[in-house]
């Protein structure tokens, strides 16, 4: 489904961000990208969602290299992944409801259908009963949902999420793993960087670990910590 | 494009408007002001080109007959005149056609039956000269014929006349020129602010796949907004100027010719205001979409 040949991203300030990745990441897979902060997990998804292009290497996404992508397709590509991120990115001066359906407003979708997923959306991320609320007025975690649910409403192949416990505690971590587990039971292939172990260990499910930009752990049902060994 | 999705994406144009009202007034203020002059520019210009067509041509002079001159003598004064070196064409202006001529320019502000059945014109002829230099020579060999009550030389007014309209007309258009220059800019800053404000809805837009032509049509709207808002203010604005001003110069000189403040003047202004008021707030905020907003 997403696959890394020898992949190298330098920034434009120099900072080299990935070393010649080599990951293969099959249809229906559910993969933490882990390592402290400054690695490249970050680099890893933009590039799956071509906000970031490679310095070397290719990157294909559902047998395309979308590297030779031209740009006006690049919109057509991200209406088959969503992409969910620790700061949530809700309008704030729109509802739970009206978010959603504006990620299906701006590609055109037909009022009728943007109803009837929205609606669906919602209530799998377990907020149909909140979705005429400002995201004001909802927790972290629920805000978080939203954010999942917009990302879900298209019924995208792939869903990326980027850190997305990094600003919920604890227990709503869990609720917010639990729920991209359920996605990915669904069939969707999930793609999550974190660096947080007890979402990672809860679930255990095939794991990346990356250190100054290159792979060096790569673990089915994995874990992630100090208990952990870091080279496979 | 469906007509739901068009009508998204003037609810997102209308969102970014009121999110900058201020700089949305500002832009629409200045869009005004100068589309206004633009448009007096073209009116003053008009009317110039009308009074400067009544002094006559530079070429022509008019020869005004005594109210007791026959028409056996006018026909010769006629053959005089024609005679004359330096006359390259003399036309008789008889009173009866004088009179009706004046009613028409003067648009129907005098009428014939006031004047009890009397003509107060004289006739009249219309003397062509084939060199400027010889005007003065011609005018004044005719002043000494008999018969022939007055000889007006306009060929100087008129001269006068088409420099100071060429001046205005470039002078106005000039300053124009540099108020639409104002109001582009204006817009242009105007969408660059909405651009920073809808950061977050830009974002999320990329994010979902919308194209980049979706994503700009809502500012390009808004900026095209602008100007048509401006130019509707603009047209109002000359519109009852216009008028007022005309009442006003008419009570100040009975008899100028100006244009009419009617619907046949301002249809004319409404098709360049509302042409050029548009393309104005596109133009201010492409230069935005293409210089602020990277999709």
């Amino acid at each position: 489904m997403i696959e890394f040949r020898d992949v190298s991203v330098v920034y434009a300030n120099g900072a080299r961000a990935l070393n010649h990745i080599n990951l293969a990441i099959g249809k229906g897979e559910f993969v933490f990208l882990v390592g402290p902060t400054g690695t490249g997990k970050s680099t890893l998804l933009k590039l799956v969602y071509r906000e970031v292009l490679p310095t070397e290497g290719t990157v294909c996404v559902g047998g395309q290299d979308i590297t030779r992508l031209p740009g006006q397709r690049v919109p057509f590509l991200r209406r088959r992944i969503g992409v969910v991120f620790q700061d949530f990115r809700l309008l704030p001066q729109k509802t739970v409801y009206e978010n959603v359906a504006y990620a299906l407003h701006v590609i055109g979708t037909p009022y009728r259908e943007i109803r009837k997923r929205v609606g669906a959306a919602v209530e799998m991320v377990g907020l149909g009963r909140k979705m005429d609320a400002f995201p004001g007025q909802l927790s972290g975690g629920e805000q978080q949902r939203a954010s999942i649910a917009r990302a879900i409403v298209n019924n995208p192949p792939i869903l990326l999420a980027d850190e997305p416990t990094g600003n919920l505690d604890p227990e709503m971590s869990q609720g917010i793993a639990q729920l991209l587990n359920d996605i990915h039971i669904r069939g969707t292939t999930v793609v999550v960087a974190s660096h947080d172990a007890a979402v990672v260990n809860a679930l255990r499910k095939r794991v990346v670990v990356l250190q100054h930009g290159e792979i060096i752990r790569d673990a089915t049902g994995g874990g992630y910590g100090p208990d952990e060994p870091e080279i496979p | 494009m469906s007509l739901r999705y068009l009508d998204f994406l003037l609810q997102e144009t209308f969102t970014g408007i009121r999110r900058n009202l201020f700089m949305s007034m500002a832009a629409v203020t200045t869009i005004a002001a100068s589309l206004l002059l633009l448009g007096a520019v073209r009116l003053l210009t008009a009317n110039l080109n009308i009074l400067a067509a009544s002094l006559g041509s530079r070429f022509e002079m008019q020869v005004f007959l005594r109210t007791d001159v026959g028409r056996e003598e006018r026909d010769s004064l006629g053959r005089q005149v024609s005679g004359l070196p330096g006359v390259s064409g003399c036309r008789l202006v008889p009173k009866e056609e004088a009179l009706p001529d004046l009613c028409r320019r003067l648009d129907g502000t005098v009428d014939l039956d006031d004047l009890g059945g009397v003509n107060p014109l004289p006739d009249s002829f219309i003397v062509r000269v084939s060199d400027l230099k010889e005007m003065s020579a011609v005018a004044a060999r005719i002043g000494r014929l008999s018969g022939v009550d007055e000889v007006k030389d306009t060929h100087q007014a008129a001269e006068t006349w088409a420099a100071v309209t060429r001046a205005i007309q470039m002078g106005g258009t000039a300053a124009a020129a540099l108020l639409v220059i104002a109001a582009a800019v204006i817009v242009s800053n105007t969408i660059r602010l909405t651009v920073y404000a809808r950061r977050l809805e830009i974002g999320i837009m990329q994010l979902v796949g919308a194209t980049s032509g979706s994503i700009r049509l809502p500012f390009l709207l808004e900026g095209m907004f602008h100007g048509f808002t401006g130019a509707v203010v603009a047209l109002a604005a000359l519109v009852a100027g216009y008028g007022y001003l005309h009442d006003g110069a008419r009570h100040l000189v009975p008899l100028m010719e100006l244009l009419p403040p009617t619907g046949s003047v301002f249809r004319a202004q409404l098709g360049a205001l509302l042409a050029v008021g548009p393309a104005l707030g596109l133009a201010g905020s492409y230069f935005s979409v293409r210089r602020y907003l990277h999709v």
